[in-house]
């Protein structure tokens, strides 16, 4: 196997301001990461060729804003594991040579309520575009991720014994985590009760399984392993990266919902990487919804399937825990920058600067985006 | 009667993949396309099987009888137009296990629901040019619980 282990290395990281209503555009908020980034890494526009992160915004009104010169590199990707896509096809075109420093992004605007007449509504939530099992959701009032994530949600706790009240001592616990970290947008703490009394959404989804929609952006700068030390941040390395896609990779079809595609994601992974799961200080695994969370610890070999529900239920995914998990409080309460906070937060966890919530001797540090039927997830360690 | 232009809740746009399945609606016949060669049901649809890659790919009427593999209850308005609370389930065809259809379970309680349940197809009529297939608690005695 032809190995990227340590090729790559992480040197720079920023964020756009992250808020419930940001004032700003998805591309004006893609441009504020990109730059904060640079600035993270002590570079300028001029120093980048390659750009990439998911679409929108496009790449090229994106590289125009920060002012690239050009480039030789560049990806808009559509469909993916969220952040971590851009991350991921980063990693491979530097890898790979086909840019020398490349920045990637994910940026988000939350959704407004919808100002267009019922009938414009309507076809809108009827879309094919981008998924051809959309007209067999659509009539049903299923076209939507709260519809058929909370089906797998129904059906993995049926299989695997894993309860409500354990599902919420993540949110729980991230809360706290958020309460030590100034970028988050939800940081008053709650308790299992709160949890327990939030309203369903789609039963048994509940609202606090739920990521908190906000506007906001992150990026990451990639260059070649033997540059990494150039820089002004202790450099931290790409010991693995990839993706994972099983068998009937929708939402509905899927075979075993006791897993996720985050299954098909790990061997290589871990055998990419030369470590192993005992190796882990620091997680940030995808929690777009809590149990997709709790899917990624059992997929990732973490902790075993059949313990999962006692490990979430506990005190092992809190700080001092045996796994920290998403220790800048998560999309749960961090907010919803579709997955960058969660790499952007181990990155930052792996450098030793995250105050009072940083997880000592961090070495190793694992992210993840993605669920259901989509997976990619990064190995991370200090270089 | 409401054509498609008026429509204001969500509905099924058609393609070359699933005409089949909504033109068998209209006729009250749930269509799952099937490989004419190796006998695998195919959902969603596509023109070529996975199994085989066969392109003798047939519309193929099932019994509409099956068991609910898992669903939800939707208790806060994620569609436009469609007013919870409603059920939606993955219904376990009785031909292949591993076809699920996308379905409500009409005429009953949400509560009701559980994983296991048998169901039968039913057919709702949304307005002059639409169908769709739903699914209600099994009528018969037994089935995959």
């Amino acid at each position: 196997m032809i190995s990227h282990r340590d090729k790559v290395a992480v040197v720079g990281v920023g964020f756009s301001r992250v808020a419930r209503s940001s004032g700003m555009t998805v591309t004006g908020l893609a441009i504020e990461s990109c730059i904060n980034a640079l600035r993270d890494a002590g570079l300028k526009a001029e120093d980048v060729n390659g750009l990439g992160g998911a679409s929108p915004p496009n790449a090229m009104d994106v590289a125009e804003g920060v002012g690239i010169p050009q480039m030789s590199w560049y990806c808009n990707f559509a469909y993916g594991p969220a952040a971590v896509t851009g991350l991921i096809e980063g990693v491979s075109a530097v890898a790979s040579g086909m840019c020398d420093t490349a920045l990637v992004y994910r940026s988000i605007v939350r959704p407004r309520p919808s100002k267009l007449p019922p009938v414009a509504q309507a076809a809108m939530a009827s879309s094919a575009a981008m998924w051809p099992e959309a007209p067999f959701r659509a009539p049903y009032g299923a076209n939507n991720i709260l519809s058929w994530a909370s089906m797998w949600m129904r059906r993995f706790m049926h299989e695997t014994g894993v309860t409500q009240e354990q599902l919420g001592n993540i949110s729980v616990t991230l809360r706290k985590h958020a309460s030590m970290n100034e970028r988050a947008v939800m940081r008053d703490l709650i308790t299992i009760d709160d949890y327990l009394a939030s309203r369903f959404i789609a039963e048994p989804l509940r609202l606090l399984d739920c990521d908190f929609p906000v506007d906001g952006a992150g990026a990451v700068v990639l260059v070649p392993a033997e540059r990494a030390r150039d820089f002004p941040h202790p450099p931290v390395l790409v010991a693995a990266a990839n993706f994972g896609v099983g068998p009937r990779p929708n939402w509905e079809q899927w075979d075993d919902m006791r897993n996720q595609a985050s299954k098909y994601a790990a061997e290589r992974l871990w055998a990419m990487s030369g470590l192993s799961p005992g190796d882990v200080d620091v997680a940030g695994l995808y929690d777009g919804f809590t149990y997709l969370t709790a899917l990624w610890i059992a997929d990732l070999g973490l902790c075993k399937l059949d313990e999962l529900g006692d490990f979430i239920g506990g005190d092992s995914i809190g700080l001092g825990g045996k796994l920290p998990l998403n220790t800048s409080g998560g999309q749960l309460s961090e907010g919803r920058i579709h997955g960058i906070g969660l790499i952007n937060e181990v990155v930052l966890q792996l450098r030793g600067q995250c105050g009072q919530r940083q997880v000592q001797g961090a070495e190793v540090g694992v992210a993840s985006n993605g669920g259901g039927p989509l997976a990619g997830a990064v190995i991370f360690r200090r270089g | 009667m409401a054509v498609m232009a008026d429509r204001i809740k969500p509905f099924p746009v058609i393609d070359d993949d699933n005409r089949d399945f909504w033109e068998g609606a209209r006729r009250h016949e749930l269509i799952i396309k099937r490989c004419g060669d190796c006998g695998f049901y195919i959902h969603y649809p596509k023109p070529f099987c996975p199994k085989c890659w066969s392109e003798n790919v047939q519309p193929t009427r099932v019994s509409g009888r099956g068991h609910v593999f898992t669903f939800n209850i939707v208790r806060q308005q994620i569609a436009p137009g469609i007013p919870p609370p409603y059920v939606v389930a993955l219904v376990a065809l009785e031909e292949q296990e591993d076809v699920r259809v996308v379905a409500n379970i009409v005429e009953c309680a949400p509560e009701t629901v559980s994983i296991g349940m048998p169901v039968e197809v039913t057919f709702q009529q949304e307005d002059e040019e639409l169908t769709i297939p739903q699914f209600r608690p099994a009528a018969r005695a037994g089935g995959a619980s």
